[in-house]
């Protein structure tokens, strides 16, 4: 049988659980929403009492109006917004009106902003004041996908408890099903959804008006885990390294 | 041309070839193994994807199991599937980021392997853009269904060689009513065996895929590499 290099590493084969950290150095997941024209409800997620203890103050959430079912109806609001972590009222992120800055890297062909940090698993984290973040799936991401209609984007709910490497979501389109995996730890706090009327900026503005959630980071320092910009697109240039 | 393995695991339960597959693409990921190609059979199984629905099951659980058919959730793309013995199914546990191309050229490049495949025995496969897989005049005969989980894939396409068509009713196919299932047996009016079927594939998957395949056996599959 033919070995390969690491063929001597075989955590699976030693009942070894694979670290979250190891997950950082490895991954090249290819997810992607791209172009979603409807958007799911996650089952499973935390609804009813939002009560969640994030790091700093409890924030004070509103029950979320939006039901949790396998489809979305459009029509319907989803719940307004969230809490602060200093109890100062609602927070609600407004995206910049103008395209980020790219970085310019030899052999990467996605484009790349250069005011975030990213997991290798094509997931940008812009991290703001007060704990928080908010979260995003790549140019790469929507170029792998390659779908720019009939996929449904099924997201969490405002008040899901995300785990570093859990569940962050997940692109159904056209008999293919792809996972999105979370690169921060935290409490969900505001769900995009404008992507109930607009999924097309998935594509084609993944770093303005595409962006998923903003989540209140529980663990601040795994920010010091995620990839530079430079980093993510240099790894973009060379994804057999 | 990468290598890439392949392995004939005959027949095999689905729960026991979804696990299979889950530490594959584990190891795949983990850059542990190479890409592995696996061709199998089903004993008779009715599968839901990830976000399939259970109305498209057209009969009860219970009656379905009287019939000798298990109903197993699964984590693919895509609705209601149902596989059985004559019906040969190929599962690429492969790493995107080692291709080129995104997932929807995969899914493309798995439906060309078909088409190349049963055009071997004259027969004419189409897509259809709507509902991914392969079609002969209108009828289903290859299911696809894709789940990618860091990266690798699994599941696959399963193209209808030698099956009892008429087990195909207990769902509707694709998510769609009315809609029917062929085979190559049916189309070409004559006995082909899924081993035959299987060496047209198996030179078509090299070819689309542009990959060099290394056969590997069943036990070493199941033993050396898992353990």
């Amino acid at each position: 049988m033919k070995q390969s290099k690491d063929s001597n590493k075989n955590p699976a084969c030693q009942g070894e659980k694979l670290s979250r950290r190891d997950f950082l150095r490895h991954a090249g997941l290819v997810t992607g929403g791209i172009a979603v024209t409807s958007m799911a409800v996650a089952a499973g997620c935390t609804d009813g009492d939002n009560t969640t203890t994030p790091a700093t103050t409890p924030p004070t959430t509103t029950k979320p109006t939006t039901t949790p079912t396998s489809t979305v109806n459009p029509t319907t609001t989803p719940t307004t917004i969230l809490p602060t972590t200093t109890g100062n009222g609602d927070f609600i992120y407004v995206p910049p009106t103008s395209n980020p800055e790219l970085v310019d890297v030899v052999g990467c062909t996605s484009k790349v902003a250069a005011d975030r940090l990213y997991s290798e698993e094509h997931v940008w984290v812009k991290p703001l004041e007060n704990n928080l973040a908010v979260i995003g799936m790549t140019d790469k991401m929507q170029l792998l996908l390659g779908l720019v209609e009939r996929g449904e984007l099924v997201l969490n709910l405002v008040g899901t408890e995300l785990e570093y490497d859990g569940w962050l979501g997940n692109f159904e389109g056209q008999k293919m099903n792809v996972d999105m995996y979370s690169p921060v730890t935290g409490i969900i706090i505001q769900v995009n959804d404008d992507l109930y009327i607009n999924s097309r900026v998935l594509e084609s503005e993944p770093y303005l008006r595409g962006w998923l959630y903003v989540v209140e980071l529980s663990k601040p320092e795994e920010l010091d885990n995620l990839l530079d910009p430079i980093e993510y697109a240099t790894a973009q240039a060379n994804p057999n390294a | 041309m990468k290598p890439c393995w392949i392995c004939n695991l005959g027949l095999m339960p689905y729960e026991q070839a979804l696990e299979l597959q889950t530490r594959l693409a584990f190891l795949r990921y983990k850059k542990a193994i190479d890409d592995i190609l696996l061709l199998l059979e089903h004993p008779p199984v009715v599968t839901l994807g990830k976000f399939g629905k259970i109305e498209n099951v057209l009969v009860a659980e219970d009656e379905l199991n009287k019939r000798g058919i298990s109903l197993c959730r699964s984590n693919r793309g895509g609705d209601a599937t149902f596989h059985c013995p004559g019906q040969l199914v190929i599962y690429p546990i492969m790493d995107m980021r080692s291709r080129e191309g995104n997932l929807r050229r995969f899914l493309s490049d798995l439906e060309e392997v078909v088409i190349e495949a049963i055009a071997a025995f004259g027969v004419q496969g189409e897509r259809w853009s709507e509902h991914p897989g392969i079609w002969v005049e209108g009828r289903q005969i290859a299911a696809i269904g894709l789940h990618f989980v860091r990266g690798v894939s699994m599941h696959g396409i399963s193209l209808n060689v030698n099956p009892e068509l008429e087990d195909f009713r207990v769902i509707n196919l694709c998510g769609m009513a009315g809609k029917e299932a062929t085979s190559l047996t049916r189309i070409t009016k004559r006995g082909v065996t899924v081993e035959q079927a299987a060496e047209y594939v198996r030179g078509a998957f090299s070819a689309v895929l542009d990959v060099r395949l290394e056969d590997i056996s069943r036990s070493q599959v199941m033993g050396e590499v898992l353990g």
